[in-house]
């Protein structure tokens, strides 16, 4: 993966206004990056043949043209919309965090950007479900281009707020999504791993392929204090919690360390896609393993 | 051996606010804690959920990293006060190359009289806790110490046989009774001190057991600067132990004096006595009588009324129908019971009561009206009312005086005095050196060489009223033989008209002039020759000097001067009628008839000894040594002549005045090495030890070198714990 050295700094991507232009940017250098036409992919209906370019997947060439022609051609299929994806967004207080200029929110928003205008792209449909302890707002899917201009409008106006309630929450948004679809949750899962784990074990029993982004800030994982802090959580501002942060450094990761475990566990288990990120990650490297999990999966 | 953990002192006690620096590892934690900067974080969980074990863990470990701080600053500023502690070894312990090492035991008991004061109940004197107080010091003695037994007030004595066992010091106080007044503790630990010195044993114990009864002047500082000096430069192995037997302040009922207006007793006139007491105000509810017994027979009870002031003073007349001692007892009783020191609820008193006494005057040619004539008239009236029961003086005229005349005279009176030989003024020499009494009646006729050193003053010449006759001024009413006339209308003397007299040169030393003539010359002078006393009057007897045989003065003064001259000039201070002698020698004064070399003498309590009767210019008296009981001694010579010597308790000794705590603490601070026990059972445990005084710092800071030990350790599993943020995240 040396070649994600040339990816663009998530910070930079970041900061650009236009979600549209941060999705477009960021698939469009994720995809000169690893030198691959823009494929259609498989679920696309036969459209017309295309001279062949190295870096095209040799399954797809028509071998019935070489043999009439001595030309190389591979097959173009048309739209076919049969996959819908639905980005979940959790636009919950904690998602506020981030260091270096960065929050979760901000790059999950991104992220969420690319990976709609990447289906997009696709013809697949997306759709969109900004959540915290509720479901604050529910796009469905559709695939047209003023649908995901849509999308993009409603991802740059999220805030974050409110408390994550995995118990309550992903129960409902089953209910919502549909079903054999795809949902991708991109959330940094601060509640119980059980909790989180039993919800998106119900999405899948709706029939829903769930691919989980666990994102959280560089500076969460690595507790770099070394004095007496008062820790407040932004979801419970109320309480606070006064400690010395060398001593408790330890437990700390084991305690993080356990909770990703869970989740992955969990999540394996589960036939559930878990990706674990940290917003310092480019956006190319998420979606390579997007991908890489999507090719995987079929 | 045993050692405390607790320091016996601190070397830089001053140091003491250096311990607050202990308080510096919580202060800093404390602003550490203060100085958090808050922060949001979203993943605040991770602090909270399970490892509540390891937290706990955690905040023991960062607990006890910051007792350790403070423990080692403690400990090292402790180190800085240089703590010592007194290693003891109990003297039963202590050993020289593996024997038992030995002691020496010089006890001092206090045998004053306060020490019979009983207190507490049952009723047990000071002197028996005294007693109880050596057996307990003596508890670890073995046999082959040394014991020295030291016995006295403010003298002390070292009693001669030399006990070799416990159970001997206790015998010999057994055969002890207290006595004696004015017990001088600074005496006592210097007596103490001084055999203490002597000794070889290693270890020298000295204890003093006294109820620390004395008298104000005992509390000088400045002596007591001088015993501690003397103290402090004896060598360590000496141990000094105050045992207090007594207890604080006792109410004491007590007679202080007898006192009789006389200066004779005779069987011519009943003699007056006044009785003294004193009842302090905590038993004045009690009704308190005072008695008077002569001869043990009870004469008079009177009830004293204490209620407005603690002293109470009664008089009481007795006429004694015949010539003797006669022993006077004077007692205080309540009803309600007698006060715990009963020594000085009664006074003793022997008075010698004379049916006559001897006058010796020497005169000129029988017939002759010179002044022996008015003298012998004035003591022996020849008027046909008197009758010879009543005279009390017995006098005797003669032209020379001779040793055999004035044997049996106890006043001789110079009516005539020139043509005095040399015979006769070395018989007068000897008369006056055995107690007697002489009055030189200084006329016309006194030629000064002759009278020589015998009066007071030199007699220079012959004065005789130019104009007028001169009167008498000046009168010392206070002496004795002129107290009557302290009273006009027993006479006024003023009225005495002098026209000739002798002049009188310098005054000797030990010389009072008693009277003068016109507030100038000398009229009466009272000087002494050893024991015997002289008066010296400047007019003759007879009415070519002055109109005194004129005069019904005459009389009542030649008695005056006469039963004074009669009366006993030798005795001591403390034989004053009412004072009291006790502890100390008794002179038993004899008879100057020669009645062989010893008397056979008996104590109060019936100890008979025989005394040496030793004669000193003319004197003889035998001595009891240390006469420690309160009553009558009696003498008796080989010739059957009696005497009876009465023993009281000191006044300052029956004051009950115990030294001041002020005093006392003063003694511990000047004497090191002392201790001042008031519990009879721990007399000894302060004296068994041998106490050596070591520094602990050292230890203290090995103890310290240990908590660094420990805090580096737990500084470095802390650090352990801690992770690395260096090692990059995990993924």
């Amino acid at each position: 993966m040396s070649e994600l050295r040339d990816f663009l700094d998530p910070r930079q991507v970041a900061q650009l206004e236009k979600l549209q232009i941060v999705a477009r940017r960021v698939v469009e250098g994720f995809l000169r990056g690893f030198h691959r036409s823009p494929a259609k992919g498989t679920s696309l209906e036969y459209a017309e043949n295309r001279p062949y370019v190295p870096g095209d997947d040799l399954r797809r060439l028509d071998w019935r043209g070489v043999a009439k022609t001595d030309r190389y051609y591979v097959r173009q299929f048309e739209d076919e919309t049969n996959l819908r994806a639905t980005l979940v967004i959790d636009a919950s207080a904690s998602m506020q965090f981030g260091s270096n200029d960065l929050t979760k929110l901000r790059y999950v928003t991104c992220l969420a950007a690319a990976l709609g205008y990447l289906l997009h792209e696709q013809r697949d449909a997306v759709g969109l479900a900004v959540v915290d302890g509720d479901i604050r707002r529910f796009v469905p899917c559709k695939s047209t281009a003023e649908h995901l201009a849509g999308l993009f409008d409603t991802m740059d106006r999220i805030e974050a707020r409110g408390e994550t309630r995995f118990q309550d929450l992903l129960p409902r948004l089953a209910e919502r999504v549909p079903r054999k679809s795809l949902v991708v949750l991109l959330s940094d899962l601060l509640d119980d791993s059980e909790t989180v784990l039993s919800g998106l074990a119900q999405l899948r029993q709706r029939g829903a392929e769930v691919l989980v982004f666990h994102v959280m800030d560089p500076a969460e994982l690595e507790l770099l204090f070394d004095s007496w802090m008062v820790f407040r959580d932004p979801e419970r501002p109320a309480s606070e919690l006064r400690l010395d942060a060398r001593e408790m450094r330890e437990i700390y990761l084991e305690n993080l360390e356990e909770h990703r475990r869970a989740l992955r566990r969990g999540c394996a288990s589960s036939g559930i896609d878990y990706l674990f990120l940290d917003t310092s990650e480019p956006f190319e490297s998420a979606l390579a393993k997007f991908l890489h999990l999507r090719g995987t999966r079929r | 051996m045993a050692m405390s953990l607790l320091p016996d002192a601190l070397a830089n006690a001053h140091l003491w606010p250096l311990f607050l620096a202990a308080l510096l590892p919580w202060i800093l934690y404390l602003l550490d804690r203060r100085r958090a900067r808050r922060v949001d974080w979203p993943a605040v969980r991770f602090f909270l959920v399970k490892r509540t074990s390891r937290v706990r863990w955690i905040r023991l470990r960062e607990f006890l990293l910051i007792v350790v701080r403070t423990l080692l600053i403690a400990t090292i500023v402790y180190a800085f006060l240089r703590p010592t502690v007194d290693e003891t070894t109990t003297l039963a312990n202590a050993s020289v190359d593996g024997e038992r090492t030995p002691r020496a035991f010089v006890v001092v008991v206090d045998s004053s009289a306060s020490m019979t004061l009983e207190h507490g109940s049952p009723a047990q004197s000071s002197f028996t806790r005294a007693k109880i107080g050596v057996s307990n010091a003596l508890r670890d003695a073995r046999e082959g110490d040394n014991f020295v037994i030291l016995i006295g007030d403010a003298r002390f004595v070292r009693l001669d046989r030399s006990p070799g066992t416990p159970g001997d010091v206790a015998e010999l106080l057994r055969s002890t009774t207290p006595g004696g007044h004015g017990f001088d503790l600074a005496n006592a630990i210097d007596a103490a001190l001084s055999i203490a010195e002597d000794l070889r044993e290693p270890i020298v114990d000295v204890f003093v057991f006294t109820d620390l009864q004395t008298t104000s002047k005992r509390d000088e500082p400045s002596r007591w600067k001088f015993f501690a000096s003397r103290w402090s430069g004896s060598d360590e192995r000496t141990r000094l132990t105050i045992v207090d037997c007594g207890t604080g302040e006792a109410p004491n009922a007590r007679v202080t004096s007898i006192s009789t207006d006389e200066t004779l007793a005779g069987t011519d006139a009943p003699t007056r006595f006044h009785i003294e007491a004193e009842v302090p105000e905590a038993l004045a509810h009690q009704t308190w009588t005072l008695r008077l017994l002569i001869d043990d027979e009870p004469l008079f009870a009177r009830e004293l009324d204490t209620t407005t002031s603690p002293s109470a003073e009664t008089t009481m007349e007795h006429p004694f129908p015949r010539a003797g001692v006669y022993r006077l007892e004077a007692q205080i009783v309540s009803r309600e019971g007698a006060d715990g020191f009963r020594l000085d609820d009664r006074r003793f008193e022997a008075i010698e009561v004379h049916d006559h006494v001897d006058v010796v005057i020497r005169g000129g040619e029988e017939g002759a009206l010179d002044s022996a004539y008015y003298l012998e008239l004035a003591l022996f009236p020849k008027s046909r009312d008197s009758t010879p029961e009543d005279v009390l003086f017995r006098p005797r005229v003669i032209e020379e005086v001779t040793t055999a005349s004035l044997r049996a005279a106890r006043v001789l009176i110079l009516g005539v005095v020139h043509d005095l030989r040399d015979a006769e003024r070395s018989a007068i020499e000897m008369f006056l050196s055995r107690g007697g009494g002489l009055l030189i009646v200084a006329g016309s006729d006194a030629p000064p060489s002759q009278l020589g050193g015998l009066t007071p003053a030199p007699i220079l010449e012959q004065v005789t009223a130019e104009n007028a006759a001169l009167s008498i001024g000046t009168i010392d009413t206070s002496h004795p033989a002129l107290s009557p006339f302290a009273d006009s209308e027993n006479g006024d003397l003023t009225r005495i008209s002098v026209r000739r007299f002798a002049k009188l040169g310098p005054l000797r030393e030990n010389t009072r002039t008693l009277a003068r003539i016109s507030e100038t010359d000398p009229w009466i002078v009272e000087g002494s020759v050893e024991s015997g006393r002289i008066v010296l009057l400047t007019t003759s007897a007879t009415p070519e000097d002055s109109n005194l045989p004129n005069t019904p003065l005459f009389v009542p003064l030649i008695h005056g001067l006469a039963r004074y001259l009669a009366s006993d000039a030798s005795t001591d201070e403390e034989m004053i009628l009412g004072s009291g002698l006790q502890g100390r020698d008794l002179a038993i004064r004899l008879s100057s008839k020669p009645e062989g070399r010893s008397v056979s003498a008996t104590s109060p309590s019936g100890d008979t000894r025989t005394l040496e009767v030793i004669e000193t210019n003319g004197t003889r008296s035998a001595t009891w040594l240390n006469a420690d009981e309160v009553g009558f001694y009696h003498a008796v010579s080989p010739g059957g002549t009696r005497r009876i010597e009465p023993v009281n308790v000191s006044r300052e000794e029956s004051e009950l005045t115990r030294l001041t705590a002020d005093v006392l603490e003063q003694v511990r601070e000047l004497t090191p090495r002392t201790r001042l026990v008031r519990d009879l059972d721990s007399a000894e445990s302060t004296t068994r030890k041998i106490v050596k005084r070591r520094e602990q710092w050292p230890f203290v800071l090995g103890g310290a070198l240990l908590l660094v030990f420990l805090e580096l350790a737990l500084h470095a599993s802390i650090a352990r714990s801690r992770v690395d943020p260096s090692a990059g995240r995990e993924r």
